[in-house]
C-alpha cells in the first residue's frame, strides 16, 4: 500500500530522540525524510552499540531516512540546506534554543519565505516562558513537570524508565505536522509550529494537577499500586507475582466470592465501596496477600480469568521479546544486517526502510539539490 | 483561526481515557465530535467530583464534544447511531473487545457499508494476539509490557508510572493515525480501518530497553533518578526542595565545582577528576555534593547553576507545577463554571487554541435526535 505521505519532502536538522521520533513516523507514512547530521553524526549514533553495532536509540528512530552529513558553518552547506528547504513540505529541528535563528533558519523567517512550508521547532520549554533558555534533557523535564513526584514509592520519587518527555514530544510534533498538512490542503498555507517538551509532560500531568488545584488533594506515590482505585496492586503468589484490578462493585463481589472464596468479605463495611477500600488498603492487602500466598501464579491467573477480574504479570524486559502480545517487524540496518523491533502502533502489513549509515546519502543529495 | 478539521464529523462510542483523548484532540482541531454515552453517562464522569463537582478526567478530555445519551439495547437508538455513522467521517470506539460486532457496528461491517468511513478500534491487546479478549486497564498493561520493571529505584520493586500513560499515549497514537487516514482518504477517496492497542503503544516506547536486552543481552536496572554511567547525575536535597543535575562533560564538572560547590579544588581531587573516576567513586562524590548543596537554598543553587551553564531541573511537586513559570493554562467552560486546564502542547503560528466547553450529560440529546432522527 502506498503511504499517505508519498511525495512529501521532510528536511530535519535533528538529534537525539524527540525530533527523530516525529520524522520516523513521517517516513513510515511514506514521506521522504532527509536527515541532516553534523559531520560526526547525530549524538544518538554514539550512545551505545547494542543492535549489531548500531545504538538502540538510533536503530529505533531513524529507519527510512536519508542521511546527509553537512557542516552548517560552511556557507556552501548552509546554501544547500536553503535549496532543500525551497522544495520541502516540512522542516523539523531540535537544536539548542536560538541556534536555527542564528543560522538564518528560524521557523518564522522560513515560513515567511516559503509560505507553504510547515516549520516545526522542538524546544524544551515554551519560547514565551521564563524557562526558554534552560537546557532540557529528558530527565530534567520529567523532574520539572512533576511526573517524578507522582512516580515511585512513598519515600522516593522516580523517573519513568523510558525517555517519556522526548517520546511524548515527538508524538505531539508528528500529529501537529499531520494536522498542518490537512490545513494546508484547504488553505494552501503552511505554519510555524512550536512543540515544547515541558508542555507535553504538563498535559499528561493534567489529572494530578486538577486534583491539586481544585480539590487540594495530593497524588501520592504508591509503587506499583493505584493511588485512588483499590484493590489495584501486585500480590505475591508461591512462584511469582500477579497484578490485579477491581474497578467496580460487580467486580468486587465476584472477586470476594470467586477468587478469595469469601463472599462475606464483600459486605465488610470497611471495604463496602471504593473509597472505603482505598482508606483501608492495608487491612485489605493483608486479607488478599494471605489468600494469594497459597496460589501458584498459574492458579491465580486461572481464578481471576474465570471470574472476569483483570490481571497482569509483571514482565521483566527479558520477558518482553517472547510476550504473546508482542508484534515485531524486521528493520534493515546498514550493510546486510537487520533487527526486529516492536511494530509501530496502528500499522499493519508494514515493512520499513533501512536505517542509514552516517552520510550515506550526502553525495546523492548534493547532486540532486546542486546550485 | 479556523480549525484544520472544520466540517469533519466524528462519532465516538467511547469511555474512560484512551478514545476520549483522541477525540478531544480532534475536537480541538475543529472536528465536530458526537460523544455517545450510555444513559448513566461515561463512567469517567463518576471517577471523582474534584473540579467544581465534575471529574478531573472528564473535564480534561471531553471539551468541545456534543453529548448524546443512547441506549444501545433499543432498536430505535441503534438506528439513530447508524444514521450518524452514515454521515460521519470517523467512527471511534473503545468498548470491550467484540461489543461493537455484537451491536452490528463492527468496523469491518461499517467499512463495507461506508467505504469512505475511517473506523478506529482501541483495545488493550491487539486483535489477533492471544490476550485480545482480556481486560486491560492502564496499570495492568504498564506491568505486562515491562515498563514497571524499569521504573522505580533499586530498592523500590517495579513501579507504576504515576499517570495513565498507556491510555493517554494510545489516545495520542489514535489521533495521529486518524489524521494520517484523513490525508490518505484525501488522495484515494477511501477510508481505513484502524486498530490500536495499549500494549502496542507501550511496546513501542519500550524499544530502547527491549533492543538493549534483545541484542545487547543486558536487563536494564531501575535507577530511580540516577544514571548508570554518569556522575554526578540525579537528585540532591536542598535546604528547601531538591534539584536534579546532570554533569555531561569535564568542562561542566570544573565549572560546577567552582561556581556551584564554591571550591574549584574539588575538580582536581584524584577521585573525581574524570567521569570514569567519579562513577567509580560515586558514593563519595554524591556525598560531597550533597553535603554542600544541602546547606543551600533553591534560589542560590539555581543562580549558581545558571552562572556555570550546568543543566538542571527542580523536582517539582504537583503544587510546584501549578505555579511553574513554564506551565500554560487555558480556560474551559463546564456545566459548573469555567475551569483552568493545562494547554494542549502545540503552539501554531504563535497562538494557543481557544478551548471549547465540556458538555453536561445528554446536553445535545434533543438537537442530535432532531438532526439524525427519522422524519416525524
Amino acid at each position: 500500500m502506498k503511504g499517505p505521505l508519498n511525495g512529501l519532502l521532510v528536511v530535519a536538522i535533528e538529534q537525539a530522540v524527540a525530533a527523530p521520533m516525529c520524522t520516523v513516523r513521517l517516513a513510515d507514512a511514506g514521506a521522504r525524510v532527509v536527515k541532516i547530521e553534523r559531520p560526526e553524526g547525530d549524538t544518538a549514533r554514539h550512545y551505545d552499540r547494542a543492535v549489531h553495532g548500531v545504538s538502540a536509540y538510533f536503530a529505533w528512530l531513524n529507519r527510512g531516512k536519508e542521511s546527509a552529513a553537512l557542516d552548517l558553518k560552511h556557507e556552501g552547506d548552509l546554501a544547500l540546506v536553503h535549496r532543500l528547504l525551497a522544495r520541502a513540505d516540512v522542516f523539523v529541528q531540535n537544536l539548542a534554543p536560538g541556534a536555527t535563528v542564528k543560522l538564518g533558519l528560524g521557523s518564522a523567517d522560513l515560513v515567511a519565505r516559503h509560505p507553504r512550508l510547515i516549520a516545526v521547532d522542538i524546544v524544551g520549554y515554551g519560547g514565551g516562558t521564563a524557562y526558554r533558555d534552560m537546557r532540557a534533557y529528558d530527565m530534567l523535564v520529567q523532574a520539572e513537570s512533576g511526573i517524578c513526584a507522582v512516580t515511585g514509592t512513598p519515600d522516593t520519587p522516580s523517573k519513568v524508565g523510558v525517555s517519556i518527555a522526548d517520546i511524548a514530544t515527538g508524538m505531539n510534533a508528528h500529529a501537529a505536522v499531520l494536522e498542518a498538512l490537512i490545513a494546508r490542503g484547504v488553505t494552501g498555507r503552511g505554519r510555524a509550529i512550536e512543540v515544547a517538551m515541558f508542555d507535553g509532560m504538563a498535559d499528561w500531568m493534567s489529572v494530578p494537577l486538577l486534583h491539586h488545584t481544585y480539590a487540594g488533594r495530593a497524588t501520592a506515590r504508591h509503587g506499583l499500586s493505584h493511588a485512588s482505585i483499590y484493590p489495584y496492586s501486585r500480590y505475591a503468589c508461591r512462584d511469582g507475582d500477579v497484578v490485579l484490578a477491581v474497578q467496580h462493585q460487580g467486580e468486587w463481589a465476584r472477586f470476594c466470592a470467586g477468587v478469595l472464596g469469601s463472599p462475606e468479605l464483600a459486605a465488610d463495611p470497611r471495604f463496602a465501596d471504593n473509597p472505603g477500600r482505598v482508606e483501608n488498603r492495608d487491612a485489605l492487602d493483608a486479607v488478599i496477600a494471605a489468600v494469594f500466598a497459597g496460589f501458584t501464579q498459574e492458579e491465580a491467573i486461572a481464578r481471576l480469568t474465570r471470574h472476569g477480574i483483570a490481571w497482569a504479570r509483571v514482565s521483566q524486559v527479558a520477558d518482553l521479546p517472547a510476550h504473546p502480545a508482542l508484534r515485531t517487524i524486521e528493520s534493515p540496518l546498514p550493510g546486510d544486517a537487520a533487527f526486529r523491533v516492536p511494530r509501530p502502533a496502528g500499522r499493519e502489513d508494514f515493512s520499513p526502510g533501512p536505517v542509514p549509515a552516517l552520510g550515506e546519502h550526502t553525495v546523492s543529495i548534493r547532486a540532486e539539490f546542486a546550485a | 483561526m479556523s480549525g484544520a478539521l472544520d466540517g469533519i464529523l466524528v462519532v465516538a462510542l467511547e469511555q474512560a481515557v484512551a478514545a476520549p483523548v483522541a477525540t478531544a484532540r480532534l475536537a480541538d482541531a475543529g472536528a465536530r465530535v458526537i460523544k455517545i454515552e450510555r444513559p448513566e453517562g461515561d463512567f469517567a464522569r463518576g471517577y471523582d467530583d474534584y473540579v467544581n463537582g465534575l471529574s478531573t478526567y472528564f473535564v480534561w478530555i471531553n471539551r468541545g464534544k456534543e453529548s448524546c445519551r443512547i441506549d444501545l439495547k433499543r432498536d430505535e437508538d441503534r438506528a439513530l447511531v447508524e444514521a450518524m455513522i452514515a454521515r460521519a467521517d470517523v467512527f471511534i470506539q473503545n468498548l470491550a473487545p467484540g461489543a461493537t460486532d455484537r451491536l452490528g457496528l463492527g468496523s469491518a461491517d461499517l467499512r463495507r457499508r461506508y467505504p469512505r468511513l475511517i473506523t478506529c478500534d482501541i483495545s488493550g491487546y491487539a486483535p489477533g494476539t492471544p490476550h485480545h479478549a482480556r481486560k486491560a486497564y492502564d496499570l495492568l498493561v504498564q506491568a505486562e509490557v515491562g515498563l514497571s520493571a524499569i521504573t522505580g529505584d533499586a530498592n523500590s520493586g517495579p513501579t507504576r508510572v504515576g499517570v495513565s500513560i498507556a491510555d493517554i499515549a494510545t489516545g495520542q497514537n489514535a489521533y495521529a493515525a486518524i489524521l494520517e487516514a484523513l490525508l490518505r482518504r484525501g488522495r484515494t477517496g477511501v477510508g481505513s480501518s484502524l486498530a490500536l492497542s495499549l500494549f502496542d503503544t507501550l511496546a513501542d516506547f519500550m524499544n530502547v530497553p527491549y533492543l538493549t536486552r534483545r541484542y545487547g543481552g543486558r536487563e536494564p536496572p531501575r535507577v530511580g533518578l540516577a544514571h548508570p554511567s554518569i556522575a554526578p547525575y540525579g537528585i540532591f536535597a536542598l535546604r528547601d526542595g531538591a534539584v536534579v543535575i546532570s554533569i555531561q562533560s569535564e568542562r561542566e564538572w570544573h565549572s560546577f565545582c567552582a561556581e556551584v560547590l564554591g571550591d574549584a579544588a574539588i575538580a582536581s581531587d584524584p577521585r573525581f577528576r574524570v567521569n570514569v573516576e567519579r562513577v567509580r567513586n560515586r558514593a563519595s562524590c554524591d556525598a560531597l555534593v550533597q553535603e554542600i548543596l544541602g546547606q543551600r537554598s533553591a534560589a542560590e543553587v539555581a543562580a549558581a547553576l545558571e552562572r556555570g551553564a550546568i543543566a538542571y531541573g527542580f523536582v517539582s511537586t504537583v503544587g510546584d507545577l501549578m505555579r511553574h513559570p513554564s506551565a500554560t493554562t487555558l480556560p474551559v467552560a463546564t456545566p459548573n463554571g469555567a475551569v483552568e486546564v493545562l494547554a494542549p502542547p502545540v503552539v501554531v503560528d504563535g497562538e494557543r487554541p481557544r478551548l471549547k466547553s465540556v458538555p453536561a450529560l445528554g446536553q445535545h440529546d434533543e438537537s442530535i435526535r432532531a438532526e439524525f432522527g427519522a422524519p416525524a
